[in-house]
């Protein structure tokens, strides 16, 4: 006879990290477990979410109207799916500022089978906004030098840059690291896949 | 043709070249992202994706069958000796696999994971090959409304799955089918969204979008959301030890249970290999002589869910092979690289390009084979890897997603189309957005608006045409139910509600 199930089934949503909380650690924080907001209560972020949705599908919507109609040999044309899809957003955004009026706080919307969790999902530590926007900028940065100042040039300051946003990179590391990763990288790409690589100003004096 | 000639043609189109070479790095490549946490199986495919640019498409689809393959299993590593999953469906192998390990049993926990895991993943290929080819048959018959019914349930149905919120999951799949709008329209030639960038005309680049909404999203949250540090290995000396014939016996029961519920799961698309490995932990457990042993160190209870976690691929492959509907966002990526090497993802993948199904098939039974030998010879390189300081791997991830998007066809907008994705994958995992719905939308937005188009220039307009077919009326109709599905439980949850508190105010 099957005994009494140790974890409920079917799988509720993150019972993979109750399950294995209960065995680990009970007390760390946990996104798939935390609660968005109060229930009975108004989330401002989903009627903000709902309407920028709206906002986002009519814009869809009014560049749509911009592309050709559709023709005899062609009744929709290249305009119609566009103009669905942005209207469908639309739509969406309308129902989640709704839906969070009618049923403020509940997993109300939860598909059929939402049980199943998202992979990717971790534990991990409070948002850092100054390390996002400076991954971000530096990231940013180098894409524009990429191709100006050539891969050999430009990837060892930007991995320094990453190591210095993140933090917690030794010293050693942080000499070391960018360099032995351009290279390897650079001989993968150039040597092992045949792929041109911009060389910027080095182009020239490399002797390949 | 036929079947077994196909069959044998795969494999040696599988084996042929340096097949066996490229299957065994894509494999190494798995199981050492896999072990690391933050790099799920999908995000190791998208890694992998620059590098198939120089390779054949059967060949890039078994690089990238191995790779998923090898994260399968790379997850338990960490999950068994650091008490650390390094995939979300290694977790359930943790409740045993590290009591076993601080029982000084690591080795064998691997070894039962490595071997179990072979074994569903070697079933599910079998029922795969089996499904697949009858499911086919049947799909040949559709026509364009069908075709388009069928995007667009797949579509609904993964996009009301993979998120916490269904009306985000819907916007989050429109998003993706609009990406493939933009650029030049291929029936009219009108251009749509390039914003007189002649860059644009021909369209967003998938892979970038795609490496952008995986990759880049999920460094960005290592970066900004700083985790404690790896755990240490509880047992000294981490190595396998293949199990005894004794032992292989005793977890039989929990390898079967384990292969069912995979495969089972993995056909339903969304449903994913967390809830798959859960699920067959409790019912191993259920159907166990033994089972006060689980959470007390069964080797039952890492071969179950290993099995489980493995038979999904199997499982996922057969929607999406057939049906051209990926279950999952590995399958996904495949389906991804498909279009990168100019292949329409479809329900006729099958019927158009045998030779590439039949490719991966065998290359899916290769890649199972070599993981057990590969698993050994990489165990100490992931130890090593997950000895790596976080931002060193952040670092050069990032790296290499900026060169490996610009190889693609050497274009600078592509490493700035996946910084921008990955900003836009930031927010929506942040704010409860499917960005796998998305990438749904982007593999099949190409062909769904295609064949909405085709089925009205057949019809001459009429939209009747879908409903006069009784295929595509019940595929529409389902999607309609998927729809309709959360508005009804919602209400009923209500209205229940309301009865039970009306209840002791009526007795009182």
């Amino acid at each position: 006879m099957p005994d009494k199930p140790l974890i409920p089934c079917p799988v509720p949503r993150g019972a993979e990290t109750s399950a294995v909380a209960a065995t680990l650690d009970k007390t760390k924080e946990n996104p798939l477990t935390e609660t968005p907001h109060p229930r009975g209560s108004l989330s401002y972020l989903e009627l903000v979410l709902g309407a920028f949705l709206v906002v986002f599908g009519g814009v869809i919507v009014a560049l749509s109207l911009e592309i050709p109609p559709g023709v005899e040999t062609d009744p929709l044309g290249p305009r119609f799916f566009p103009l669905a899809l942005g209207a469908g957003i639309a739509l969406c955004g309308v129902l989640l500022a709704v839906a969070e009026f009618l049923f403020r706080g509940e997993p109300s919307m939860a598909g059929p089978l939402s049980d199943a969790s998202p992979e990717g999902e971790e534990d991990s530590g409070p948002f850092s906004p100054a390390r996002f926007l400076g991954a971000i900028g530096a990231t940013a940065l180098y894409i524009a030098a990429f191709d100006p100042l050539g891969y050999l040039l430009a990837t060892p300051p930007y991995i320094a840059a990453i190591l210095l946003i993140h933090g917690g990179a030794r010293l050693r590391t942080l000499l070391i690291t960018p360099f032995l990763v351009t290279i390897a990288l650079y001989a993968a790409f150039r040597f092992g896949l045949l792929i041109p690589v911009p060389d910027g100003p080095l182009e020239g004096i490399l002797p390949w | 043709m036929g079947f077994l000639e196909h069959l044998f043609a795969g494999f040696v189109s599988a084996l042929s070249g340096y097949g066996v070479l490229i299957m065994a790095a894509g494999v190494a490549w798995g199981i050492v992202g896999g072990a690391i946490p933050g790099i799920s199986g999908a995000v190791a495919m998208a890694l992998a994706l620059p590098f198939t640019f120089a390779l054949d498409a059967p060949t890039a689809l078994i690089l990238l069958a191995g790779v998923w393959a090898g994260a399968n299993y790379g997850g338990s590593i960490p999950a068994i000796l650091m008490r650390m999953p390094g995939t979300p469906a290694s977790a359930a192998c943790l409740l045993d696999g590290y009591v076993l390990a601080q029982q000084g049993r690591a080795a064998k926990a691997l070894g039962v994971s490595l071997i179990c895991g072979t074994i569903g993943a070697l079933i599910s290929i079998i029922v795969l090959i089996a499904l697949v080819l009858p499911l086919g048959e049947i799909v040949v018959h559709f026509g364009s409304p069908e075709t388009f019914a069928l995007a667009l349930f797949g579509l609904t149905l993964i996009a009301g799955l993979s998120g916490p919120s269904f009306l985000k999951g819907i916007a989050s799949g429109f998003f993706g089918l609009l990406l493939t709008t933009v650029g030049l329209d291929t029936l009219t030639g009108s251009m749509r969204f390039t914003f007189g960038s002649s860059e644009l005309l021909t369209g967003i680049d998938t892979i970038s979008v795609m490496i952008g909404l995986f990759a880049v999203s999920e460094m960005f949250y290592l970066i900004s959301h700083p985790s404690r540090p790896a755990g240490e290995v509880v047992a000294g000396k981490a190595g396998t030890a293949f199990p005894s014939l004794r032992e292989l016996r005793d977890v039989g029961r929990a390898t079967f249970v384990g292969t069912i519920v995979g495969l089972v799961v993995g056909i339903m698309p969304g449903a994913g290999a967390t809830a798959s490995s859960f699920v067959a932990y409790n019912e191993a457990r259920r159907w166990s002589k033994r089972p006060e042993l689980f959470g007390k160190g069964s080797l039952e209870g890492v071969a179950a869910p290993e099995t489980a976690n493995n038979a999904v691929q199997g499982g996922d492959l057969v929607p999406t092979l057939a049906l051209g509907i990926p279950g999952s966002n590995s399958a996904a990526i495949m389906l991804a690289a498909l279009l990168l090497h100019g292949i329409m993802p479809g329900p006729f993948l099958l019927t158009k390009h045998p030779d590439l199904v039949f490719t991966l098939f065998a290359g899916l039974v290769i890649v199972n084979l070599l993981m057990i030998p590969v698993g050994i010879v990489v165990l100490r390189l992931c130890l090593l890897a997950l000895k790596l300081d976080p931002p060193v791997l952040i670092a050069s991830i990032l790296a290499l997603i900026v060169i490996g998007t610009y190889a693609g066809d050497l274009f600078v907008l592509n490493p700035v189309q996946a910084l921008i994705f990955g900003v836009i994958g930031y927010g929506m995992r942040i704010w409860g957005f499917s960005a796998a719905a998305t990438v749904l939308g982007i593999v099949l937005g190409v062909l769904a608006e295609s064949e909405l188009r085709r089925s009205l220039i057949i019809s001459h307009g009429e939209w009747s045409i879908f409903v006069t077919r009784p295929v595509c009326a019940v595929l529409l109709f389902l999607t309609l139910g998927v729809l309709l599905y959360p508005a009804f439980m919602t209400a009923l949850r209500h209205w229940r509600a309301r009865r039970v508190a009306a209840a002791p105010a009526a007795k009182s």
